[in-house]
């Protein structure tokens, strides 16, 4: 595979999907997580802001997390054949994520002149029922980047992904319009963001705010 | 009158009236019952009736897939689907349903208002013009429709037989509602039990239609082949005609040409490199409807009808039927019960349906977003204006979603006005506007319009900019 370019001048930013594909995520589940995905990059390719910033992988695990998409430029996304099957590791899954973002992510260095990408966009998508020891790791992981939990399926234990992320939302509830203030809010955060000062704001600061004027977080 | 005791799985009791059949389908026989806003369905067929899969799938449908019971949104779905509300256990398997609301009633024996009526052009003309719905109520049921298909979809689940039969519509209220839910799909789980209906179903089902059950390569309903019948209904609601259907003849046999023309060798009767199946009478052409329709149309009929992961998904659907709404523009003749047209640049000026050419130059206002300082993008988005258009908080805010729901949204912040060929805007906001000249336009005033001139509409980051344009009326058609 032919790595993309990258152009140095722009400050990427990078959206993870991790996506579970454990056994219990069969049917409706798993389902729901590829018509999410296409409304969802969709909306992110179609946007003036986000289409030309956003890089775009997809992470699938169950007992194993498998990379199925690299961080690339966001194309059009077809639907990916997920195999579902095995247990639900999500801890290891979060490890492997943080690897990737090591290597696939720049870091802003002043000194050496580098401009960095914006900090990683997660949405985790996943019916809550992980098998091994996730709750260190994710407290760890979800302090380095910007964790969106998208439930999904007709079991789907929102207490334990609200101890993932603050930001859990429900995929049924996801209406074209939230999904287009979600990614208009993106946008405009990271434009307000640039236009404070380039240095010093690398994450989007108060997503908070955008979901309370949003109504997709269950409180 | 005869009444009857009919027995629920939740352990209540209903009474219905068993000599007074209201109505019928392949798979139901409907009663009344004694309360006006409930009717009971029987499944007809025998073997099914002690299915325990089938009591499993329902009891799910009812409960953990059921969009109306929450407790935030449910009124909401309640107006775009006809969800069970209960199963009947005896004197025979069935399940309890809201009655439809009045408005999905013709006052003649025509009985339910079956989508078929209002996608194909035959039978829309035999209904009073009143009833038929222009073209703007049209765009309001498919986007109706297709936010109900997107719920479902987010959900994981498939209707599985979407078609002309199991879509109520009420152009005059522009609302449609689903029907037959009970039939649900859900991959690996609930396998499908039809293929679905004439014309609806996806050319990947329709060509594996012989192969027998459990053959590796038999194709059935699910989520992807759903999103072809919608596109199809969309496509028939718009325009009065069927996408496949065309002038190209594939077998002699009319049944194997039924099933080349909706499966293996299905072509889209305006493809743009194969005019092969084009019907001579191909009078609006789709891209009439405007640049955000036309594309997905062409989309889905093109690559979407071989490769079903192309295809549109739902939520696509509203986005562009809403842009759309934008852009229309009335048609001013009387007799034309289209009532409104799409205006687009590169297209001559007139209604499609009619031919009614407006005399004055049409104003589109053009949308922008600030970028970074002092700088702005498309978005991709324009209105028609003409007079008396009203304008509203979502075109000028980023952070604003029209609403939702059928009525509601917020009141005009703005409307636009032509006298005597010039055009003005009206502030009616309670906020300044400012226009390109750096004149401000306060709370009540109105300014003038002129080709070129642009208006911030609200403060940034979240304001858009508005830039004004005007449409000729003497731009001909590229032969």
């Amino acid at each position: 595979m032919i790595r993309p370019e990258i152009d140095p001048n722009i400050r990427r930013l990078p959206v993870y999907m991790l996506v579970d594909c454990s056994s219990s995520m069969n049917g409706d589940a798993i389902e729901a997580v590829d018509q999410g995905f296409k409304n969802l990059t969709v909306k992110l390719r179609t946007n003036p802001y986000t289409s030309d910033i956003v890089w775009f992988s997809i992470i699938s695990f169950d007992s194993i997390p498998r990379q199925m998409i690299p961080l690339c430029p966001l194309g059009e996304y077809r639907g990916a054949p997920f195999k579902i099957g095995g247990s639900s590791n999500l801890g290891r899954a979060l490890i492997f994520l943080r690897e990737c973002v090591d290597q696939e992510v720049r870091k802003q260095s002043a000194e050496r002149g580098e401009k960095g990408d914006w900090r990683p966009l997660v949405f985790l998508m996943s019916d809550g029922r992980p098998t091994d020891n996730w709750e260190a790791v994710a407290a760890a992981v979800s302090k380095e980047m910007n964790f969106v939990a998208c439930g999904v399926g007709i079991d789907v234990n929102i207490d334990m992904l609200k101890k993932v992320t603050r930001t859990v939302v429900l995929m049924k509830d996801l209406t074209q319009e939230t999904f287009n203030q979600f990614i208009d809010f993106l946008g405009a955060t990271m434009t307000t963001a640039s236009h404070r000062s380039d240095s010093q704001s690398d994450g989007l600061s108060n997503m908070d705010s955008c979901y309370s004027n949003i109504k997709i977080i269950l409180s | 009158m005869t009444l009857a005791q009919a027995h629920l799985d939740n352990g209540k009791k209903i009474r219905y009236r068993c000599d007074q059949k209201i109505g019928e389908g392949t798979e139901k026989i409907f009663f009344p019952t004694e309360r006006e806003d409930l009717v009971i369905g029987f499944y007809r067929d025998e073997e099914g009736i002690r299915d325990p899969e089938r009591l499993k799938r329902l009891r799910l449908i009812l409960d953990q897939y059921n969009p109306t019971l929450d407790p935030k949104n449910g009124d909401f779905w309640k107006d775009h689907f006809c969800w069970p509300i209960a199963i009947v256990t005896s004197p025979e398997m069935g399940i309890l349903c809201p009655r439809f609301p009045d408005k999905y009633y013709f006052s003649d024996s025509r009985g339910e208002k079956k989508g078929r009526w209002f996608t194909s052009k035959r039978l829309t003309l035999t209904l009073p013009a009143d009833e038929r719905g222009d073209l703007r109520t049209r765009i309001q049921i498919g986007r109706h429709l297709a936010r109900a298909v997107g719920r479902m979809h987010a959900a994981g689940l498939a209707h599985s037989d979407l078609s002309g039969n199991n879509i109520l519509m009420a152009p005059r209220s522009s609302a449609c509602i689903l029907i037959d839910i009970d039939s649900l799909v859900v991959r690996g789980i609930f396998p499908p039990k039809v293929l679905g209906t004439r014309g609806y179903i996806a050319p990947e089902v329709m060509a594996t239609s012989l192969l027998p059950l459990g053959h590796r390569e038999k194709q059935l309903p699910d989520i992807r082949t759903d999103l072809h019948s919608l596109t199809v209904i969309l496509y028939q609601l718009l325009l009065m005609r069927h996408p496949l259907e065309g002038k190209k003849i594939h077998s002699d046999d009319p049944e194997e040409d039924d099933r080349l023309m909706f499966g293996e060798k299905a072509l889209f009767i305006e493809h743009p490199h194969d005019a092969s199946n084009r019907p001579d009478d191909l009078d609006v052409r789709l891209d009439r409807l405007g640049p955000y329709l036309s594309p997905l149309f062409t989309r889905a009929f093109t690559e979407g009808l071989t490769d079903p992961y192309l295809r549109p998904t739902a939520y696509e659907w509203v986005d562009a039927l809403t842009l759309t709404l934008d852009i229309l523009h009335p048609c001013r003749n009387p007799d034309c019960w289209h009532q409104w047209f799409a205006c687009r640049r590169g297209l001559s000026l007139m209604c499609p349906f009619c031919g009614w050419k407006p005399e004055d130059p049409i104003l589109l206002m053009h949308l922008f977003r600030g970028f970074k300082q002092g700088q702005y993008i498309s978005d991709e988005r324009y209105l028609t204006l003409w007079d008396r258009r009203e304008l509203h908080e979502w075109h000028g805010r980023l952070d604003v979603s029209p609403p939702q729901g059928l009525s509601g949204g917020s009141e005009a912040v703005g409307a636009f006005f032509l006298e005597n060929g010039k055009w003005r805007f009206e502030n009616r906001g309670r906020e300044k506007m400012r226009s390109s000249s750096g004149k401000s336009i306060l709370p009540g005033r109105r300014a003038e319009i002129v080709e070129g001139t642009s208006m911030q509409l609200h403060d940034p980051p979240q304001g858009r900019l508005a830039l004004f344009q005007f449409l000729p009326t003497d731009f001909h058609d590229p032969k």
